[in-house]
């Protein structure tokens, strides 16, 4: 089967996004002072822990940018034709969730549709009952009598190889082949002694392998967590939406970056007209309550797209264009908090000794923003993206549930949620819909906040506690 | 003092102006009234002439800041700037699709906001400082950490949760109070309970953080020490010295929303059926009224700015450094 | 010593847990105080004297505990008591004043509430008694006016007024111990002499007895009946005050002493302790100041010295006074030790001094007051208000003033970093207003400055290298790679740091090294005219002998010239040719500094160099300057700049002033010792007005350079 990489805006600023990150950590290596401020993080097992978690979610966010569209089976000779679906690798990797759609809601580890229908019986009486699944459960000849058994080997089988993987794990963090005896490494490890907490890696990533290995592993039997209204499976939603979050999350904060920091130094650092100007417009535009600037932006995006079919040539590219503006907008409506915060420290600098000292040299200011402003103020602006990602990937939530949000083709868990909201009041409860857009949403907000926690204690020691390392 | 005053208030005019600007550029440059109106009447089976009566309808045929066609004055006034942007200072609004008078449907909404959002800011303010306080008091003991790790917990859950599952327990589970409505009155305390508790209980984790670590800056100062060297008790420091210093950042951020409160809670008002500004909004955001959302725009706006007049007027009666300067 | 001791410490041990482990700034200390004296806890910055002070009353940080030891107070033990106990006892029966008062007091609490709390808590006082009280504390402690100043707020008090409210409060439980920590540090000197002849009024009033923590040996001389010097944690020696100053036995107290700048070793380079203060979580295990001390023994660096009694009262932790080495060392005083030769002695002034290199005219420096709805100029703060200054190339010129004078203002505007409002600056014959851009980057690397704070004078982000390479750079000093490395290699030794520091970032160097290097950016561009503002004001003494003498050996070397802002008369005593005093925005006296520092006319310069205590035990009154009766420390503060005082801005100060002085400023007279005075009393009737330039009544810009 060939393919035809397709590469969406929001990739494209995905991947630029990580590259620079990667690159910044490269050269903050090269750093010992900021090589200190990370080492704290190091320190600390909540933020070692929710690095990991992090970063497992990164990974399905990555997995799910990488988008193609698959060659359609034609006739040899002929040019090849490719499909107007576009997929994701994680689409690829998860063809047993993504293709297994039921006619409506199961539960969880169901063989059976959650409604009665009628049925055609063989012998064409009808009856009302509840349907076998068309893929849940359908390889047991007899679900009543098979499916405990079958689900317990399932779980066991998944154990194990979870608790194989942990420990091999284990094995590759303690590097015993570094320490010669294995009760020695074990030490090592377990204490932290060369100061990076990676039991708390360990214990993070060994949890995530206990509780995803048999969710994915008798995914391809049952739909674990149950399908929706329209029979897809909620796994496959959950782990579509994590994208989303994550685009939300990091694009609005590049989007609004350039401005903030700009702006911020720039207005503090000169002063005068420049400094009034941009107060001036940070403080009309934080003047207009951020819903209702989004929510009028939103409506005039809407406009915009709708009446311009003809920009988009797919599906996904129109939800991709819906989903970059829905960034940008809330960037826009984000940045004045950052340019303050920014402006102020810039104007506090400005008059330290060794920014005169370089005004004594004659040294241009241009300059002097770049050299000595600039570096002394990234640590307010990492610190910010780490406070504002989990406050974004909240506020999507909610966003898309008023209906100002992403793309309703598109799937996040704000769509999630809005769509399961009136399941809570049938009878009986829809609840697994609702309960894992829950459980995913905390975890990877309560990892971005523990994380960005530490970030802040690191990396601006002033508002640490003096105790120092707490979790 | 009172110069100080009239400076920030002479500061909000150009302020709202550019806000202003800002709605009218958001609302008729981004996309003209044509695109809108096509957008409304369906974008496949529209005729022009059902266009131009739609825009008729709305006050929108007219050119956007001059008018070439008109005469004297009539040239500026007679533009969509002026009568749909400026006449908002005169809190003139137009009308909203269904026809009723816009800024009507603002003073008969803003009660039942107002009956939501006002015990929810109050009680959360004194709830959240309280917390914090209790906290600050049990500082860097296994109190304290799983405080804060509670307040993590509970700002890392999305306010949709608190009113679902709010809702869910008391109203369906309990059968405590109605899931939702609204009624004037004492009788409608039934309805507000759950409403204003989930307000204070999804607010409650982020603000007792941010507060106590506001607190534990001011516990770290100087006046602190020679208030302990005093003899006077940990509580009595945290109380008469701490907290009064501690309220100038806090206040900050409390005293400007409170006008602000009149609008209400968007999420609030649409799960509980509440009547005020706040599903009013939901509202014209799902049927695309663009006149609604605009005013509101504009409302919202106004009170935020009439709120950060009163934050200055608040440091004055804090802060002697400012009172007496 | 007849009275039981009031306080009795013993083996006090503190600890604080940071996050590299914990640490101990308080490691063994025992001492006693008897009722009514004062003992001083003398040390430089980290040496545990204040949390000493905190152990006491077990105000530690959240993160510090005490570990060992006793604290007996009239006889019972205080660090068994439980916390309330010990409550019902701090700001009653112990007091303690700190070193800020700025940030001390509670900044949005009447000065009326926060002493009534204290009467409410622990006399019983409330409502009208309790105001009456502290009306009469305030009086007390020579506030005027106290009724209204009970419902002021801190931030309506001065500087000065502030410390003497902290003392009234402290006073307000009657206490019988009141813990002064560098209760004096951030005030001016004049002030500070008045708010020490306040506590030691009180103290004789009331019979308390002090424990004062400084680091000033002038302060603790004036106040201290008993002397305890703490180093790394320790007590390393105690004696009563007269025997200390007589002969202080430890060899860093007796260092510390050699290396106090001053008149007596004027010419001579300053005996520089090698080193700073060790770090705390890395201590030696044997004498701590072992691998600085310039006669440690062998042993010195293997056991931990014991304590040995000198006399009764005399206690010294130092090996070289074990009974086997005793007989050597005994009586060794400081003054009879030859310095170490080190760098070359600052020249003295010849009689025919060399060419001007700097001469400014009538330089003003107005910062517009801005008031009302449209933010229209009602006023200006004259914050450099004309002054003439003449500065010889390879000499030192010392502006010196008082905090708020305009010293640094005016130095910084010399160099153009905040633009002038008016004057003229000539820099070696050409005028710098006039210079076009390309002029002035030249002017750049002629004219460079040294900043006070060393932490805040070095982009924590950039390499050592690379903060000096960015003036070279700019000015075009020097360029190329290759051609910058070779140089800054240079430059570090020349300052007396290793070449290979440059690849390190600011962070790893102490505030004496940081210094250094900021003086060797300054350098790097070839300066001829160094401007140096406090440059050692934040350093503990040492540490400021070794810039000095760095200073000193460059001046030498280079020919450099230096404009030397300070407030620190022994400074400019050991260091300057000349000296411009500066008061208010304008220069008072101005002339060579050996006839200046021992003969002022100025009641300002007189009142200066009177409130300078000493480090020697001396009573005010014994001391005569210039053969006249010794002039009284100046009442009151400093006026506000925005607002100075009609006439003569000295003159509600002046304890001299007549009629005149209220009405209009005085004109600069030169006297015959070539010295120019603006002085009605002292100046007026014996010169001439000098100057080319016109008498201007508001500016006052006549100039005179001092006599060539």
């Amino acid at each position: 089967m060939g393919w035809q990489a397709v590469i969406l805006g929001s990739d494209l600023l995905f991947f630029v996004l990580i590259a620079l990150s990667l690159l910044g950590a490269v050269w903050a290596r090269r750093r010992p002072d900021l090589v200190r401020a990370w080492r704290r993080v190091a320190e600390s097992d909540a933020a070692m822990a929710s690095m990991t978690v992090l970063a497992a979610l990164l990974v399905v966010g990555v997995l799910d940018s990488l988008h193609y569209r698959a060659a359609l089976p034609g006739a040899p000779g002929q040019p090849v034709m490719y499909a107007a679906q576009v997929d994701s690798a994680l689409d690829a990797l998860t063809r047993q969730l993504s293709g297994h759609t039921e006619k409506t809601y199961s539960a969880p580890f169901a063989a059976h549709l959650y409604a009665k229908e009628t049925i055609d019986l063989p012998d064409g009486r009808q009856m009302r009952a509840y349907p076998r699944l068309a893929w849940g459960g359908r390889h047991l000849p007899v679900p009543e009598r098979d499916r405990p058994a079958d689900i317990a080997r399932g779980l066991a089988a998944a154990l194990a190889l979870a608790v194989t993987l942990s420990a091999l794990l284990a094995l590759l963090l303690m590097r015993p082949w570094r320490h010669g005896a294995l009760a020695r490494a074990w030490r090592h490890f377990w204490r932290a002694e060369d100061g990076v907490k990676w039991r708390a890696v360990w214990l993070a990533a060994s949890a995530l392998c206990i509780v995803f290995v048999p969710l994915l592993l008798l995914s391809g039997d049952y739909h674990v967590l149950g399908t929706d209204k329209v029979g897809q499976d909620i796994l496959y939603q959950a782990l579509k939406s994590v994208r989303t979050a994550w685009l939300i999350g990091t694009l609005t904060t590049l989007i609004m970056l350039p401005f903030a920091i700009f702006l911020g130094i720039y207005a503090g650092y000169r002063g005068g007209l420049a400094d009034d100007i941009v107060q001036y417009l940070y403080t009309t535009l934080n003047s207009i309550p951020g819903v209702l600037l989004i929510a009028a932006s939103v409506l005039m995006m809407q406009v915009l797209i709708d009446t311009h079919p003809e920009w988009f040539a797919t599906a996904a590219e129109r939800a991709d264009a819906r989903l970059l503006a829905l960034c940008a907008i809330l960037g826009m409506t984000s940045w004045t908090g950052l340019c303050r915060l920014l402006r102020g420290e810039a104007l506090k600098l400005r008059e330290l000794d060794y920014v005169q000292a370089a005004r004594a040299f004659g040294v241009s200011r241009a300059r002097i923003l770049v050299r000595h402003i600039l570096p002394n103020v990234m640590h307010i602006v990492l610190i910010s993206i780490a406070m504002d990602f989990s406050g974004l990937v909240l506020s999507e939530a909610v966003l898309s549930y008023i209906g100002i949000g992403v793309d309703p083709s598109m799937q996040s868990f704000g769509t999630m949620i809005n769509s399961a909201r009136m399941e809570l009041s049938r009878e009986p409860m829809v609840w697994w819909s609702l309960a894992t857009a829950f459980v995913f949403l905390f975890v990877l907000v309560l990892a971005a906040n523990l994380f960005a926690d530490a970030v802040r204690d690191a990396l601006d020691p002033r508002l640490a506690s003096p105790i120092g390392g707490r979790a | 003092m009172s110069t100080y005053l009239i400076r920030r208030l002479l500061y909000a005019l150009p302020i709202l102006l550019g806000v202003n600007l800002i709605t009218f550029a958001l609302f008729f440059v981004v996309n003209s009234p044509d695109d809108m109106a096509r957008m409304q009447l369906g974008v496949k089976r529209v005729t022009p002439e059902a266009i131009e009566k739609w825009k008729v309808e709305r006050g929108y045929d007219k050119p956007l800041f001059w008018n070439a066609g008109a005469d004297g004055l009539a040239r500026v006034t007679d533009t969509l700037f002026v009568s749909k942007s400026l006449a908002m200072f005169r809190f003139d609004f137009g009308r909203a699709d269904d026809g009723r008078d816009i800024a009507t449907e603002i003073r008969t909404r803003m009660g039942p906001s107002l009956a939501i959002a006002l015990p929810t800011f109050l009680l959360s303010l004194i709830l959240t400082i309280w917390f914090a306080l209790f906290l600050v008091f049990f500082r860097h003991t296994t109190l304290d950490l799983v405080g804060v790790m509670l307040c993590v917990a509970m700002m890392s859950v999305s306010s949709l949760f608190y009113i679902i599952g709010g809702q869910y327990l008391v109203s369906k589970v309990w059968s405590l109070v109605p899931i939702s409505g609204y009624a004037e009155g004492l009788d409608g305390l039934r309805f507000l309970v759950l409403p204003v508790l989930i307000g204070v209980l999804g607010g409650l984790g982020g603000g007792a953080r941010w507060y106590r670590t506001l607190f534990l800056e001011e516990i770290g100062k100087d006046y602190v020490k020679t208030a302990r060297a005093k003899g006077l008790s940990e509580l009595t420091v945290l109380w008469r010295h701490v907290l009064k210093n501690g309220m100038i950042p806090i206040l900050t951020g409390v005293v400007v929303v409170i006008p602000t409160l009149f609008l209400g809670s968007l999420l609030t008002e649409s799960f509980f059926g509440i009547p005020g500004l706040g599903s009013y909004t939901i509202d014209a955001i799902n049927a695309q009224d663009f006149a609604v959302v605009r005013a509101m725009v504009f409302i919202g706006s106004l009170l935020y700015i009439i709120g950060l007049v009163a934050t200055d007027l608040s440091y004055v009666l804090v802060d002697p450094r400012v009172r007496f300067d | 010593m007849t009275t039981a001791p009031l306080l009795e410490v013993e083996g006090l041990v503190t600890e604080l847990r940071l996050a590299g482990g914990p640490i101990r700034p308080v490691d063994g200390v025992s001492f006693s105080l008897s009722p009514g004296r004062t003992l001083a806890l003398l040390g430089e910055s980290g040496c545990g004297k204040s949390m000493t002070a905190l152990s006491l009353m077990r105000l530690l940080p959240d993160n510090g505990r005490v570990v060992a030891g006793r604290v007996r107070f009239r006889g019972t033990n205080l660090l068994a008591q439980p916390e309330r106990a010990l409550r019902a006892l701090r700001g009653s029966a112990l007091a303690m004043i700190f070193q800020e008062p700025a940030s001390s007091l509670n900044p949005v609490l009447t000065i009326g509430r926060q002493i009534t709390e204290v009467l409410e808590l622990h006399q019983g006082l409330s409502g009208p008694a309790a105001r009456t009280r502290a009306r009469a504390l305030l009086e007390s402690v020579g506030i005027g006016a106290a009724d209204e100043r009970l419902d002021a707020y801190p931030f309506q008090f001065s500087g000065g007024m502030k410390q003497r409210a902290m003392i009234a409060m402290a006073l307000a439980g009657d206490p019988a111990l009141l813990i002064a920590d560098e209760p004096t540090t951030a005030l001016d000197v004049t002030v500070q002499a008045q708010v020490l002849d306040l506590l030691s009024g009180l103290q004789a009033e009331r019979g308390m007895a002090m424990l004062l923590v400084s680091h000033d040996l002038g302060v603790v001389a004036r106040m201290a009946d008993e002397v305890g010097v703490m180093y790394a944690g320790e007590l390393i020696e105690l004696a009563p005050a007269v025997r200390f100053f007589a002969g202080p036995a430890h060899p860093y107290a007796q260092q510390l002493f050699a290396a106090q700048p001053g008149r007596e070793r004027r010419g001579a380079p300053l005996v520089a302790l090698a080193g700073a203060v060790p770090d705390l979580a890395a201590l030696p295990t044997a004498c701590r100041f072992a691998p600085r001390c310039d006669r440690a023994l062998a042993r010195c660096h293997v056991d931990r010295p014991e304590q040995h009694l000198l006399a009764p009262d005399h206690r010294v932790r130092c090996h070289l006074y074990a009974p086997a080495e005793a007989a050597v060392v005994i009586g060794v005083r400081p003054a009879e030790r030859e310095p170490a030769a080190q760098s070359a002695p600052p020249a003295t002034p010849s009689d025919a001094p060399p060419a001007v290199l700097l001469d400014v005219r009538g330089l003003a420096l107005h910062f517009p007051i801005r008031r009302g709805l449209l933010r229209r100029q009602v006023g200006a703060v004259r914050a450099v208000d004309g002054i003439d200054l003449a500065l010889h190339a390879g000499q030192t010129l010392a502006l010196v003033g008082e905090s708020g004078c305009g010293k640094t203002t005016a130095g910084k505007a010399i160099l153009r970093l905040i633009e002038p409002t008016g004057g003229t600056i000539r820099f070696d014959g050409r005028d710098l207003a006039a210079l076009p851009a390309a002029g002035l980057r030249a002017l750049r690397a002629s004219m460079q400055m040294v900043f006070q704070d060393p932490f805040g004078s070095l982009n924590p982000r950039l390499r050592v290298g690379e903060i000096i390479a960015e003036g070279m750079s700019a000015t075009g000093a020097v360029r190329g790679a290759g051609a910058q490395r070779a140089r800054i290699g240079t430059l570090l030794e020349e300052v007396g740091l290793a070449a290979a520091m440059m690849d390190r970032y600011p962070h790893a160097f102490s505030g004496g090294q940081r210094q250094r290097i900021a003086i060797a950016r300054a350098l790097a561009v070839a300066p001829r005219l160094l401007i140096l503002d406090e440059p050692t004001s934040a350093l503990d003494v040492s540490v400021q002998a070794q810039i000095l003498n760095l200073l000193a050996g460059l001046q030498a070397e280079r020919g450099l010239a230096y404009l030397f802002i300070t407030h620190n008369l022994a400074l400019v005593d050991y260091f300057a040719h000349a000296v411009a005093v500066m008061y208010l925005g304008r220069i008072v006296e101005q002339g060579r500094a050996d006839d200046i520092l021992h003969d002022p006319r100025h009641p300002y310069t007189r009142a200066l160099i009177a409130s300078v205590p000493a480090p020697y035990p001396t009573r005010p009154a014994d001391r005569a300057v210039g053969g006249e009766a010794a002039p009284t420390v100046p009442a009151g503060e400093i006026p506000s700049p925005a607002s100075p005082p009609a006439g003569c801005h000295f003159h509600p100060r002046c304890p001299e002033a007549l009629p005149v002085c209220r009405e209009r400023y005085p004109e600069p007279t030169v006297l015959d010792d070539g010295r120019v005075i603006r002085c009605h009393v002292r100046g007026g009737g014996r010169g001439l007005a000098m100057g080319t330039g016109s008498v201007v009544t508001t500016g006052g810009t006549a100039g005179a350079a001092p006599a060539t």
